[in-house]
């Protein structure tokens, strides 16, 4: 009885201690900005490689807002490529999914606007270089009030050969 | 030959049959016994372990977190196809979001159905660490817990042990009743001074008191991942029509590893072509602020979605979302609250047997069963050095006339039912017991047995 009284504090002490290496309780933070404008955050950026033979492909990012106000992405350049728009997956009158371009992309106040296939995402057209996996491809985002900010995006691999707007319902309605 | 030690039968009387169910019960505990303790303190000390898992891991991967950042953050598909790299002719099987992001990233890859983590520095795109799964500290003190080492038989016997141990619990209860007590010494408060065959008794059986509810907990919550009773259940809500479409554990590291071994052998180099890539996932799963740890994985041949999961260790907060491998728009979302409330029982008693469910609190008593589970064992090991003659095991003697009631018979029926593993074990000792043992002078004698019925 008198061992285990002794040991006690030895309990405590080591409890505490694994205590104190707490493990995450949070969700799984943004990836490291690779740009920050007025409490948005860029990350997560990467260019589908072109499929074979076209200049046309699609790139997605993540935008995280942390200040109290809507955010509105309004457009984006690049001088690698004659012209980037901002493209998004809306449900025409006759029910199918078209592409369609946006003119802005609200960020809500204290929230994250995802880029990503079948969604919002940004078309690029007229790429001038052929590209490879891990080149880096300049990007300039533009944000309501004339808000610019540049960043380079990584190519990465296109395991589809294919891009937005091939796959099931016409292509870029333009 | 008239048998002397068979006088005639008159009907006992209430207290002599009382007497008799002592003694019968006290037996069995004093066997069941000597077969738990080595057992019990083992999965004592590893499950202690096993519940500061979260903590334990974390210290581990701290040299992995807060990275030096040498630049922008490599898409999440180069830090996979790095890891593919490291293990010549692996597979993709998932990806865990970074909890921060200067953390490394891990990859989950996987062989012949071996899996390896790799930690990828996730700018410099270094390999930090690649250790096989099943190595992890943590890994190989749940895989002693949970089979001894020793695959499927293991599994087995950490069964059997449990089961019997179930029994013990409850034939304690039934000898720790007070009947002769005066006051709580000896009840409930032990007697520390009154001679050392008293005082472990008492540590013994007050320790057990307050103990049993918590252990017999730990015991049954622990049932759905043993290999006869958990297939057992299975089986039953297939017959009932409530099983679960799927689980969130499993019954044993071999069916495990050839699951994997399965699903994913044709991955790798024929991996058929999908719109959404693994960026587009995590950025996904990112976005939807799931409780950490999060995993990402392919689809594969069970599945022909990506899946991103949070694998909390409460249960509770327990997420799964499919992604459309067309597109990698959100195809369905289960959360704790819409699966079927058998799973989210079971779900709840394996949090709480992990010590998850509640925090601290809750690990803070498991730790504390443990100790009285080690407590137990070394104080009945202890009476039991001290009360066992010379020469023989030292068993509690035996009644002559070895009849069962009706009511005991039932209860024993009903436990082997419930407890197929305890139920095997008991015919073979019974008959052991019958045809061999008690017909062996110098091992009944050793054992302590009844001498057998003459016919």
């Amino acid at each position: 009885m008198t061992f285990s009284i002794r040991a006690l504090p030895l309990f405590f002490i080591a409890f505490t201690g694994l205590a104190a290496c707490e493990p995450a309780m949070t969700p799984p933070a943004p990836m490291l900005a690779v740009a920050k404008i007025d409490g948005m955050e860029i990350s997560e950026p990467r260019l589908r490689l072109p499929p074979n033979g076209r200049d046309v492909t699609a790139g997605y990012l993540t935008l995280t807002n942390s200040s109290d106000k809507a955010q509105k992405l309004v457009g984006a350049s690049s001088p690698k490529a004659e012209r980037v728009e901002l493209h998004a997956h809306l449900k025409g009158a006759d029910g199918m999914a078209q592409m369609r371009q946006v003119e802005q992309v609200e960020i809500p106040a204290k929230g994250t606007a995802v880029l990503a296939p079948g969604g919002l995402h940004l078309m690029v057209f007229g790429i001038k270089d052929p590209l490879k996996p891990g080149d880096s491809f300049p990007v300039e985002l533009t944000f309501a009030g004339n808000r610019k900010v540049g960043f380079a995006m990584p190519v990465v691999e296109n395991p589809s050969q294919k891009t937005e707007g091939d796959m099931g319902h016409g292509g870029h309605p333009h | 030959m008239t048998d002397v030690s068979a006088p005639i039968q008159t009907a006992p009387s209430a207290p002599e049959r009382r007497a008799r169910l002592y003694r019968m019960l006290w037996r069995w505990h004093f066997y069941a016994g000597l077969f738990c303790i080595p057992f019990i303190i083992l999965l004592s000390i590893t499950g202690s372990l096993y519940l500061f898992k979260p903590q334990i891991e974390a210290a581990l991967d701290r040299p992995y977190t807060n990275l030096v950042m040498t630049g922008p953050s490599a898409p999440v598909s180069q830090q996979v196809q790095i890891a593919l790299k490291q293990i010549e002719g692996s597979s993709f099987k998932s990806y865990r979001l970074p909890d921060g992001p200067k953390d490394a990233a891990q990859v989950l890859v996987t062989k012949g159905g071996e899996d390896t983590i790799v930690y990828v520095h996730p700018t410099s795109l270094e390999i930090l660490k690649a250790i096989p799964r099943e190595e992890r500290l943590m890994a190989v003190v749940r895989t002693i817990h949970g089979e001894l080492l020793m695959g499927d038989n293991g599994s087995l016997i950490v069964e059997l042990a449990a089961s019997w141990a179930i029994v013990m619990v409850v034939t304690g209860l039934y000898l720790w009743w007070p009947r002769t007590a005066q006051g709580l010494h000896g009840v409930l408060i032990p007697r520390l001074h009154a001679g050392s065959k008293v005082f472990w008794r008492d540590i013994h059986a007050v320790t057990g008191m307050w103990v049993s509810f918590f252990a017999l907990f730990l015991l049954l919550t622990g049932l759905p991942w043993t290999n006869v009773w958990g297939k057992g259940f299975d089986m039953v809500r297939d017959l009932t029509g409530t099983a679960a479409v799927s689980k969130d554990w499993t019954q044993s590291r071999t069916a495990e590893r050839e699951a994997t071994e399965q699903v994913f052998s044709h991955q790798g180099h024929d991996a058929p072509y999908y719109v959404a890539n693994v960026d587009d996932i995590a950025a996904s799963a990112r976005a939807a602020r799931l409780a950490p740890p999060v995993t990402i994985t392919p689809p594969n041949g069970k599945n022909p979605n990506w899946m991103a999961r949070s694998l909390a260790g409460d249960r509770i907060s327990r997420v799964e979302i499919a992604f459309s491998a067309q597109d990698g728009s959100e195809v369905s979302r289960e959360a704790f609250g819409d699966k079927h409330v058998i799973d989210q029982a079971v779900g709840v008693g394996i949090a709480a047997h992990e010590g998850q469910l509640f925090g601290p609190l809750n690990q803070a008593l498991g730790v504390l069963t443990a100790l009285g589970l080690i407590t137990l064992s070394v104080s009945a090991f202890m009476m039991w050095r001290k009360r066992a003659p010379e020469g023989v095991l030292g068993a509690p003697p035996p009644i002559p006339d070895q009849k069962i009631g009706v009511g005991i018979g039932l209860l024993i029926f009903v436990f082997g039912l419930f407890l197929p593993v305890l139920g095997a074990c008991l015919i073979l000792v019974a008959v052991m017991e019958r045809l061999i043992l008690s017909r062996i002078p110098s091992t009944r004698h050793f054992l302590g047995l009844a001498q057998p019925a003459t016919h």
